[in-house]
């Protein structure tokens, strides 16, 4: 678990400064799709820190409320992806693919992160 | 390509058949030779998938349901990480440009999972009886008023399947479509071979996790409504 705390504040970090790069990218040369990217990891960020917070929580509840938990947590995120992507294409000019993309980043550089530090250990670490 | 639930469509219904074929292929092909003595390749992977899902679900089911469940989860294991990966490879589509997962529409998913729910349901009647599922809906955890939070608990279960299982593999799809799609000068083959390699390794990955959370949500649900408490 001290592993998954580390990893997943270290991607948000990392997350971080390249949305400030990728936004100031956007806002300098016009680009939709640099904007679009910095757009959609804006939210990969919001829902890696939540889940990085959350699943320490979770893993200490009981099977029944951890599965409930999850699924409202989703139709939540749900919700909340479909309001954000609507506001994207109804007030700004962003590249909306590039913004799906984005929302993954985070967690692709969790999982490079997490892959990177298990390097030379075993399965068991 | 419509991904939505609005009509019926030929392109998710043949790539649902051709990876219900391959799985099948896949069984058969384990089982053709069998033996007690030294297994061959096919036969040994089989057996070592059999017991890893034996072990996982055992973990987590009763012993009386897991025998059923782990036969339930294997199948649906093995037949969602074909469906998921076979839109990842670069061949044309039956009446589309490109072969699409049938996960990436939401009809398939959302199937599966109303499938999946029918089957939590019968779980709670086979091993607490109609008169205990019932009891379990209405009067737990208080009277009345539990059926409100277990009908929203129940029916959040097959929404959040279908949609976590159909968002993540369209999600993939179209953006792996995205940057491999007709690159233009230099940097257009470099995003190819860098971000679009990235992204198909990323997108193996959550082809496989996907399928895995699909499974052992499913197998966890039923567990729970299959335990007494419930």
């Amino acid at each position: 678990m001290s592993a998954f705390r580390s990893g997943w504040k270290r991607a948000a970090g990392m997350s971080g400064g390249l949305l400030l790069l990728l936004a100031l990218a956007g806002a300098v040369t016009g680009s939709a799709r640099a904007s679009g990217l910095a757009a959609g990891m804006v939210l990969g960020i919001v829902d890696l820190v939540g889940l990085g917070l959350r699943l320490p929580l979770w893993a200490k509840l009981n099977q029944r409320a951890a599965t409930m938990s999850m699924n409202l947590r989703f139709l939540s995120r749900l919700a909340l992806v479909g309001v954000y992507f609507y506001a994207l294409r109804r007030f700004t000019q962003v590249n909306v693919f590039w913004t799906l993309a984005g929302l993954f980043v985070p967690h692709a550089l969790y999982l490079v992160g997490a892959v990177w530090q298990q390097r030379g250990k075993g399965v068991n670490g | 390509m419509n991904f939505s639930l609005t009509a019926f469509q030929w392109p998710p219904f043949m790539t649902g058949l051709i990876s219900m074929a391959v799985v099948l292929a896949f069984g058969l092909l384990a089982v053709r030779r069998v033996t007690a003595g030294v297994p061959s390749g096919m036969q040994s992977l089989m057996e070592t998938m059999v017991e890893t899902f034996q072990d996982l679900v055992g973990q987590m089911a009763p012993p009386a349901l897991a025998p059923d469940l782990t036969l339930l989860s294997l199948t649906l294991f093995l037949l969602l990480v074909v469906a998921n990966l076979i839109g990842l490879l670069p061949l044309p589509g039956i009446g589309t440009r490109w072969l699409h997962s049938p996960t990436a529409f939401l009809s398939i998913p959302a199937g599966l999972a109303v499938a999946m729910f029918i089957l939590i349901q019968w779980a709670g009647i086979k091993y607490k009886g109609f008169g205990g599922w019932v009891y379990g809906w209405v009067m737990k955890p208080f009277p009345v008023v539990g059926l409100v939070v277990n009908a929203l608990e129940q029916l959040v279960m097959p929404v959040s399947l279908a949609f976590r299982l159909f968002g993540n593999i369209l999600a993939g799809e179209l953006v792996l479509r995205m940057t491999t799609h007709a690159p233009q000068g230099i940097a257009g083959v470099l995003t190819v071979i860098g971000v679009g390699t990235l992204w198909l390794v990323f997108s193996l990955v959550i082809s496989m996790i996907q399928a895995l959370i699909f499974t052992i949500l499913t197998v966890a649900y039923m567990s729970i409504q299959a335990s007494s408490e419930h």
